[in-house]
């Protein structure tokens, strides 16, 4: 596994490789000691579970503990106001992939169970909308790991260790480089793609209502795909992010660890301590 | 390095809502219904940490329950882990409870038995499912059960791990990484081999078949 961003950057340089998810492969089939066909049997195992959550997702009703949270997905079917078709309909996948993730269903962590919604709503719609194939979207799910993984070693991926910029935000960075992958993008920007995602959601604190994974999160999930579509458009138009993306993923492991205890994944703290939390906790938890 | 592969980020499929408090928790306790080798009669579950704190909310509790009746973290009825303990007759007690040690603060504390048999296993649950067996019976552990995993409780004596290994290089199997803890007083060890294949039940009995070796246990999770 590369130690960091620079480190796979260099390692990449090296090989000659001009495909990154290729070079990704390699780096699996050393580190792992499995064959490329068990690699990618395994990514399309994640594909389609993702793809079946999703059918799930959209066809089933989902009971959640808190009432209020209820068929709130369903509401996203409507004509847009403000965003076009295309980003409204990726809401509406991840928000019902994030309820039917809360009402126990099978999910892809990705990193994690809370912010599993994000990742499958970017990449379905980049591929239908770019129109790429299915062959396409496994690379770009490739790409997302190792970005994950990279900063899963360097920060956290735990809400309960650094809150929730390591959950959805991490989601965020891994479905933006995925994505600027899957257009085209070079290794740079799809850092810078990364960078932009880390640096838009840093300091999200994770303060679930009565500890729930409802809310806020459902709708965390929302901000990780819009921001991983900015983060892409951005990175892809030629924006940089200033800050090198080893940098940006130290900074957010400092942020982490300097959220209070009551901020990281407790159900203490944030929109978790106000009035009508509160109340939902009782109602909840003292019936 | 904690990932060491990218299934290690998007390779969890499991049950919501939280890979950390669900499915992470449910394999601590899959894990070690596994080192039991059996569906415990009484289990005691002591929630450590965040765990302690919103166990409710999460499933944590249905989870660490489905594990100990051998349910993976991707088995729909999680959701009704309660009525398959009545069914199958695991009676248990949910607790509250601090080590004092530096623990992750997503952790539990496992006591269960089954007849004369009983184990107890402290396990961190560190984030997207991944986990780490802190303790066994007494004994440091610190393996993640990523790879197939054997176990084996053995007399501290000369000689006895080179047996050990023999048999494991007769399969003609390469072992991944191992290590070995002590317990002085009792003149015992508990040995953790890491394989990166399948562990077969050949290869398991013939271990458990070597003089001194008291117990053998296979993880695969």
């Amino acid at each position: 596994m590369f130690e960091s961003f620079i480190h796979f950057y260099d390692e990449f340089t090296k090989s000659k490789i001009d495909d990154v998810a290729e070079f990704i492969i390699l780096e699996e089939i050393h580190t792992t000691e499995k064959t490329k066909k068990e690699i990618l049997d395994r990514v399309d195992t994640i594909y389609n579970t993702m793809k079946k959550s999703l059918e799930n997702a959209l066809s089933e009703k989902t009971i959640l503990p808190i009432e209020e949270a209820i068929g709130q997905s369903d509401k996203l079917t409507s004509e847009p106001f403000f965003l076009d078709k295309n980003m409204k309909e990726a809401v509406y996948w991840t928000m019902s992939i994030a309820e039917y993730n809360s009402g126990m269903g099978v999910i892809v962590a990705c990193p994690t169970a809370g912010s599993s919604g994000v990742f499958p709503a970017v990449l379905f719609k980049a591929e239908e909308k770019l129109k790429k194939s299915k062959e396409d979207s496994l690379k770009a799910l490739i790409v997302g790991g190792i970005v994950g993984a990279i900063i899963g070693n360097k920060a956290t991926l735990s809400g309960s260790e650094g809150g929730c910029q390591a959950e959805v935000g991490v989601a965020s960075a891994m479905s933006a480089a995925a994505i600027t992958y899957l257009a085209g993008g070079s290794l740079n920007q799809i850092f810078e793609a990364i960078s932009l995602c880390l640096i838009n959601l840093m300091g999200l604190v994770c303060d679930p209502v009565a500890g729930l994974v409802i809310s806020p999160c459902i709708k965390r999930n929302t901000i990780g795909v819009m921001n991983a579509f900015l983060a892409s458009e951005l990175a892809l138009s030629g924006v940089s992010s200033i800050i090198p993306v080893d940098e940006v993923v130290a900074a957010m492991n400092n942020v982490g660890k300097k959220l209070a205890y009551e901020l990281k994944e407790t159900g203490l703290g944030g929109i978790a301590n106000t009035p009508t939390a509160r109340e939902i906790r009782k109602r909840i938890f003292e019936e | 390095m904690k990932y060491d592969s990218i299934f290690d980020v998007i390779g969890h499929i499991m049950v919501g809502p939280s890979s950390s408090h669900t499915a992470g928790a449910c394999r601590i306790a899959y894990v070690t219904y596994q080192l039991l080798g059996d569906i415990p009669t009484q289990a005691e579950i002591i929630l450590l940490g965040s765990f302690s704190e919103t166990y409710k909310g999460h499933g944590t509790d249905k989870a660490i329950v489905a594990g100990l009746l051998g349910f993976k973290p991707d088995d729909e009825r999680i959701r009704k882990a309660f009525f398959f303990a009545e069914e199958k007759g695991m009676k248990f007690k949910i607790k509250k409870g601090d080590l004092g040690g530096d623990f992750h603060p997503n952790s539990v504390l496992l006591h269960v038995k089954k007849g004369s048999k009983k184990i107890e296993v402290i396990g961190s649950s560190i984030g997207g499912g991944n986990i780490i067996i802190i303790e066994i019976d007494g004994y440091e552990a610190g393996f993640n059960t990523d790879l197939p995993t054997l176990v084996v409780v053995h007399k501290d004596l000369p000689g006895i791990i080179s047996k050990i290994t023999s048999v494991i290089a007769k399969h003609k199997i390469n072992i991944d990484s191992m290590k070995l803890t002590k317990n002085i007083r009792k003149r015992e060890a508990l040995t953790w081999i890491e394989i990166n294949s399948t562990i077969s039940e050949e290869l398991s009995s013939e271990i458990e078949k070597l003089e001194n070796v008291k117990l053998v246990r296979v993880l695969n999770v």
